[in-house]
């Protein structure tokens, strides 16, 4: 019956509105197998549908969507999820990246960059927005007193050069081109910075958080 | 007892009304009990001391009353009321020619001290229920402003004469030679225990009470605020929207609108706050994403930021005319990043329009030139603009105050 080949979805938002907006929005291009409206019942059905791709919502009854990322990848250790919201907050993006989310779309994202971006999660590729990109720099170069970790701390300078021209709207094609370096390099660069944000410390962002008033 | 307390207060409270007659009868019941278990001046002098009371308390009925009538009551009043008071007690004590002047003057001070603390306790329990604080109520005042520390002076003056009145009693009671003042002593004592009692725990409640009121009056003015702000935002959005339901795009641009007020209002956007270079290129967006009425939406990344001074105000006026041809020309999504690059802060705008050859149209496009590069080096900065196909960036550097 389905098309083996479309990627299978999990909708998780508290607002049933949203979800069937989009769930309208990826008729055809991706198989919804489960939706959920709070944390736990969000855990329960991503287990049991097993989707290669869960959309998520930062906000959700019961404790946010990093909550619903712990807990799954306690279980599915590569479950995919790719953040969808509303929120312009930097430290509710980078909490859910640093809980493990390969990704993060604003809610206003057309179809067709959303159906893409699904398919860049799916493949194991981080999806790494111009909006993400400027608060994940905002993370980074906050930090004033000397950092714990270099190399988990700090970006590399290349590292950075790539986030800021993502910030600035130049796609992963046209930054390879400036830059002189092959595409895979430059995803490669993203994949890094996520990992880095995943294993920097809790300490480290909440510090970063309280000093720019957002905690 | 003597005149009924004036009906013609607005809002008669019931429960303080009836707490004072309970007292003027248990005093009045007292001074029958004492007259007889007492023999002679003893028991006259007891019982007089509790007629005091009870008509004290009678005298101070009616002083709330007309207090109440007029509404705007002041101390001038409260002293009339006060020698009504005074008047009814001296002629009481008149009646006994066994009792000197010193005894009448403790009586009235004892007195005045009792009417103050009820007086206090009553205006506490009305306003706990009439949105003011006790101590506004205490001044005669109705809710709106009044200095609060006035009602708590008054009640504390009171409570001072009531404790002179006890120690002038104690004396009276301990040194006094006259059996009769001795036991009119111990009376007033006593009258000063009874109000300590009664007030105590009705003054506890009364501000228990206020407390409540005054959260419940947060809570509510909170919730009014917000009714204030949807009501003049979002659902004067939503009747545009409907209104204009067969113009996308003015939809769309009302939507926008809406959506980045109620953004900066769930922040809390503080106006003290010292402004920085940010907060004024977001200004500047707003401002353009309104001339371009939704044709273009410009997304604001601030990485770095700093205190805006007037170099840096020549930063985001550039900036201002780059977002305008950014979005009039290409529309769709301007990005806008603010960034520090060594020891210069950096704005990059840029479009992923259709672009333009600067050389080829400089002629028509001369205001980028003056407006954007021109401005930027005569404030020390520079600009560059770069175009293709593929879109449009322009880039603005200023250095640091230092360097400039």
């Amino acid at each position: 019956m389905t098309d083996a080949s479309l990627p299978t979805v999990v909708l998780v938002d508290d607002h049933a509105l949203f979800r069937s907006g989009v769930r309208a929005e990826l008729g055809g291009r991706c198989h919804v197998v489960g939706e959920a409206a709070d944390v736990e019942s969000a855990v329960r059905v991503v287990l049991a549908a097993r989707p290669e791709v869960v959309l998520l919502d930062v906000h959700l009854p019961g404790g946010g969507g990093a909550k619903v990322v712990e807990h799954v990848l306690a279980t599915i250790p590569d479950q995919a999820f790719l953040a969808l919201t509303v929120s312009d907050a930097p430290e509710d993006v980078v909490s859910l990246v640093r809980a493990g989310a390969r990704g993060y779309v604003e809610k206003t994202i057309a179809a067709d960059d959303l159906v893409a971006a699904i398919g860049q999660v799916r493949a194991g590729e981080p999806v790494f927005g111009p909006r993400l990109a400027g608060f994940v720099l905002a993370a980074f170069s906050g930090r004033e007193e000397p950092v714990s970790d270099p190399e988990v701390d700090q970006l590399t300078p290349r590292e950075r050069e790539v986030l800021q021209l993502i910030a600035r709207g130049y796609r992963y094609k046209q930054i390879a081109l400036r830059l002189g370096i092959s595409p895979r390099t430059v995803e490669s660069h993203t994949s890094a910075v996520l990992r880095k944000l995943q294993l920097t410390s809790r300490h480290e962002l909440s510090r970063w958080a309280s000093r720019r008033g957002l905690d | 007892m003597a005149p009924s307390p004036p009906t013609t207060a607005p809002r008669a409270p019931r429960v303080p009304d009836r707490v004072l007659w309970i007292i003027a009868a248990d005093s009045a019941v007292a001074a029958l009990a004492f007259a007889q278990l007492l023999s002679g001046d003893e028991r006259l002098a007891v019982a007089l001391a509790f007629v005091i009371v009870a008509a004290a308390i009678t005298a101070l009925l009616a002083l709330r009353g007309l207090w109440r009538a007029a509404r705007s009551g002041d101390l001038a009043r409260l002293a009339g009321g006060l020698l009504v008071a005074g008047l009814v007690t001296v002629v009481v004590l008149a009646g006994r020619h066994t009792v000197g002047t010193e005894p009448v003057l403790l009586a009235l001070v004892a007195f005045a001290g009792l009417a103050l603390v009820l007086r206090w306790i009553v205006a506490a329990i009305e306003t706990a229920d009439a949105e003011a604080s006790p101590w506004q109520g205490l001044a005669g005042v109705a809710p709106p402003r009044r200095r609060p520390v006035d009602g708590r002076a008054g009640a504390a003056f009171g409570a001072l004469l009531l404790v002179l009145a006890g120690v002038g009693a104690a004396r009276f009671a301990l040194a006094g030679t006259d059996s009769a003042l001795r036991a009119f002593g111990v009376g007033v004592a006593l009258v000063a225990v009874l109000t300590a009692v009664v007030a105590a725990p009705l003054a506890l409640v009364a501000q228990a009470r206020a407390r409540r009121t005054r959260r419940a009056r947060e809570v509510g003015r909170h919730r009014q605020d917000v009714a204030a702000h949807l009501h003049d935002s979002v659902l004067q959005t939503l009747a545009l929207i409907q209104r204009s339901a067969d113009d996308p795009q003015q939809v769309l641009h009302l939507a926008r609108k809406q959506e980045r007020g109620l953004r900066a209002w769930l922040a809390g956007q503080d106006d003290s706050a010292p402004p920085t270079v940010g907060v004024a290129l977001r200004a500047v967006a707003a401002e353009v994403e309104d001339e371009v009425a939704g044709a273009a939406t410009i997304e604001v990344v601030l990485v770095q930021d700093a205190r805006l001074d007037d170099a840096w105000r020549t930063l985001v006026d550039a900036a201002r005319e780059a977002m305008r041809n950014a979005a009039r020309h290409a529309g769709g999504t301007v990005r806008v990043v603010l960034d520090r690059e060594g020891d210069a802060l950096v704005a990059f705008i840029r479009d992923d329009g259709a672009g333009f050859d600067l050389s080829a149209v400089a002629a028509e496009r001369r205001g980028v030139r003056d407006a954007i590069i021109g401005r930027m080096r005569h404030a020390g900065g520079d600009a560059t603009i770069e175009s293709s196909a593929e879109g449009t960036e322009v880039v603005l550097m200023m250095p640091m105050e230092d360097d400039r």
